[in-house]
C-alpha cells in the first residue's frame, strides 16, 4: 500500500510541475487504487488556476521609481536627529549614571559599555563616540585636547572634532584621522575600519598604511588589510539602531553577537561546523532575533529566561 | 571588485525578482500595503550591501532579509489573503446552472479560508508553487530548502486543505 501512495505521490507532483501531459495524468489516475484521493487534490489545484493576486499599488516600473528616490535621498546625507550635539549630550550625561564603569588608574579613564546596551560618550574634546556592547574605551583625561589617542577593545562609531591629530588603538593597528567619522570593529579574530566621512589612515606594523576616504572600509584577511567600498552612512549607523547584518559570516560570530547585544548564554548541542549565515537580526526583541537566525539556519532551539539551548 | 553589483546588475535584478519578493511577503502577512513598503526596505538593503553580497546568493539573500523583515513587522495575528476568482467574476455561460454558479462560489470562500488557516510555512510554499506558477527547484532556491522539502510542504498543504473542505461538507 505505502508503495502505491508514494508512486501516486511522485506522479501528482510531477503533473504540479507541468512534467507530466494531461493525457498521461488521466491515464494514470485510471489505474491507481488512489484516484479518489488524487482528485480530491486535482479539484483544489484546478479551482485555484483561475485565481489572481489583489492589486498593488505600484507596479514594478513605478516601485523601481520610488526606490530610486529613496536611495537618492539617503546618500545626500540627511543627518538624524540623535547625532545632534544637545541632544547627544543628554542621552550620554543619562547613559554615563546608568551603565558607565568608570576607573582612575594611571590617570587614565575607561569607559565601557556591558553586554546587552550601547552607551554615547562625549570625550573631553566634543568628539562623540558610541560603544556597541561589551566593548570599552580608554584615554588620558588630562591634556586630551593636545593629545587625543583612545585605547579600544570591541566596536565604536567615532565622530570626531576638527583639531589635532586623533589616535585609535586597538589590538590589531592604529586608526588616524583628522576630523571624520568612522566605525572600528576590533574583536577575536576580525579587524574592520569603516570611514563615513572625511579621511582616515589605518597602521598595521609591518605594513603599509591604508588611506580611507568617506565610503570605504578596510578589514583584515590572513593578516592584510583589504580595501572595500562601504556604501551609505547607515552602515555604521544600524547597529545604532538595533540592525545586525551579516553576509556570508560564520554562524558561530554571529551567534556571538546575539550573545553580546541581548545579553544571553548560548549553549549548543551539536558543533555548528563551518555553517555560513547571510541575514540579519534586530535587537528589540528577544524571539524574533533569535529566529531571524536559527530558522533559516534550520537549527531547532528552547528559550529559557536568558539562556537559549540549540540543538 | 568582479563580484560587485553596478547599477545596471541592480536593475536586473529588481526587475527580476520585485515582484516574487513583494508576493512571498503578502502570503506571509495578508496586507499588500505592508508587502509593498517591506518590498522597498529589502531592496534598499541589499542596495547597501551590494559591494559584498555574491551574485549566486542574491536571490536566497533577498528572501532571507524579505522574511526576517516580515518577521519584526507582523506579529502572528489572523492572515486574511484575497484572491480574485477570475471564474466566478466573469458572466455565468447561459448553460449553467444558478445553483452551480453558487455551489462554485461557497467552495470558494471555503478554500480560500482553509489557505488562511494553513501553517504559514505550508501557506507560503504552497501559494508560491500555484499563484506565481513556481517550479519546486525555484522555490527551493529562494528558501533554501530542497526539492523534497517543498514537496513535502505543497502536499501537507493539499491534505489540511482537503480535510478542512471534506469536514464542512
Amino acid at each position: 500500500m505505502k508503495r502505491s501512495q508514494d508512486h501516486s505521490e511522485h506522479k501528482f507532483q510531477q503533473w504540479l510541475d507541468g512534467e507530466l501531459s494531461q493525457a498521461e495524468w488521466e491515464t494514470f489516475k485510471g489505474q491507481t487504487p488512489d484516484k479518489a484521493h488524487l482528485e480530491e487534490r486535482e479539484k483544489t489545484i484546478l479551482h485555484m488556476e483561475s485565481w489572481e493576486m489583489p492589486v498593488p499599488k505600484l507596479s514594478t516600473e513605478e516601485a523601481w521609481g520610488v526606490l530610486q528616490d529613496r536611495i537618492g535621498r539617503e546618500r545626500s546625507g540627511v543627518v538624524p536627529l540623535w547625532k545632534k550635539p544637545a541632544v547627544m549630550g543628554i542621552a550620554a550625561t543619562l547613559l554615563v549614571l546608568i551603565c558607565v564603569w568608570v576607573f582612575w588608574g594611571r590617570g587614565d579613564l575607561q569607559i565601557y559599555s556591558p553586554q546587552g546596551s550601547h552607551l554615547s560618550y562625549t570625550l573631553p574634546d566634543q568628539s562623540a563616540v558610541t560603544l556597541n556592547a561589551d566593548s570599552r574605551i580608554s584615554f588620558k583625561a588630562k591634556g586630551f585636547k593636545k593629545n587625543r589617542q583612545v585605547k579600544l577593545e570591541g566596536e565604536a562609531f567615532f565622530e570626531i572634532e576638527r583639531g589635532s591629530q586623533f589616535i585609535v588603538e586597538s589590538n590589531y593597528g592604529t586608526v588616524q584621522v583628522l576630523g571624520t567619522s568612522f566605525n572600528i570593529y576590533s574583536r577575536e579574530d576580525r579587524f574592520e575600519v569603516a570611514c563615513v566621512t572625511g579621511k582616515v589612515a589605518v597602521m598595521i606594523p609591518g605594513q603599509d598604511s591604508v588611506i580611507l576616504k568617506a565610503g570605504m572600509a578596510t578589514l583584515l584577511r590572513s593578516q592584510q588589510l583589504v580595501v572595500r567600498p562601504s556604501i551609505g552612512e547607515d552602515r555604521s549607523l544600524e547597529w545604532k539602531q538595533g540592525d545586525f547584518y551579516f553576509t556570508d559570516t560564520r554562524l558561530t560570530l554571529v551567534l556571538d553577537e546575539l550573545k553580546r547585544q541581548l545579553d544571553l548564554v548560548i549553549v549548543t548541542k551539536s558543533p555548528l561546523d563551518d555553517k555560513i549565515y547571510s541575514g540579519f537580526f534586530n535587537r528589540n526583541n528577544k524571539e524574533s532575533a533569535l529566529q531571524s537566525v536559527l530558522e533559516p539556519m534550520g537549527l531547532k532551539y528552547q528559550i529559557h529566561g536568558d539562556t537559549v539551548l540549540i540543538e | 571588485m568582479s563580484n560587485f553589483l553596478n547599477q545596471a546588475d541592480f536593475k536586473d535584478t529588481f526587475e527580476a525578482y520585485y515582484s516574487s519578493i513583494r508576493n512571498f511577503i503578502y502570503y506571509k502577512c495578508g496586507d499588500m500595503d505592508l508587502a509593498e513598503d517591506l518590498t522597498q526596505e529589502t531592496f534598499v538593503k541589499l542596495w547597501e550591501r551590494r559591494g559584498e553580497v555574491r551574485p549566486d546568493t542574491i536571490k536566497s539573500y533577498l528572501y532571507t532579509i524579505a522574511n526576517n523583515l516580515a518577521l519584526n513587522h507582523f506579529k502572528h495575528q489572523k492572515v486574511v489573503l484575497k484572491f480574485q476568482n477570475q471564474a466566478l467574476s466573469q458572466s455565468p455561460a447561459t448553460s449553467s446552472s444558478p445553483h452551480y454558479q453558487l455551489e462554485l462560489k461557497e467552495f470558494d470562500q471555503r478554500l480560500q479560508q482553509a489557505i488562511n488557516d494553513l501553517p504559514e510555512k505550508l501557506r507560503v510554499a504552497f501559494l508560491m508553487n500555484r499563484v506565481d506558477k513556481m517550479k519546486h527547484q525555484q522555490i527551493a532556491d529562494a528558501l533554501q530548502l530542497s526539492v523534497k522539502g517543498v514537496q513535502k510542504r505543497i502536499r501537507k498543504a493539499l491534505d489540511l486543505i482537503n480535510e478542512k473542505i471534506k469536514y464542512r461538507l
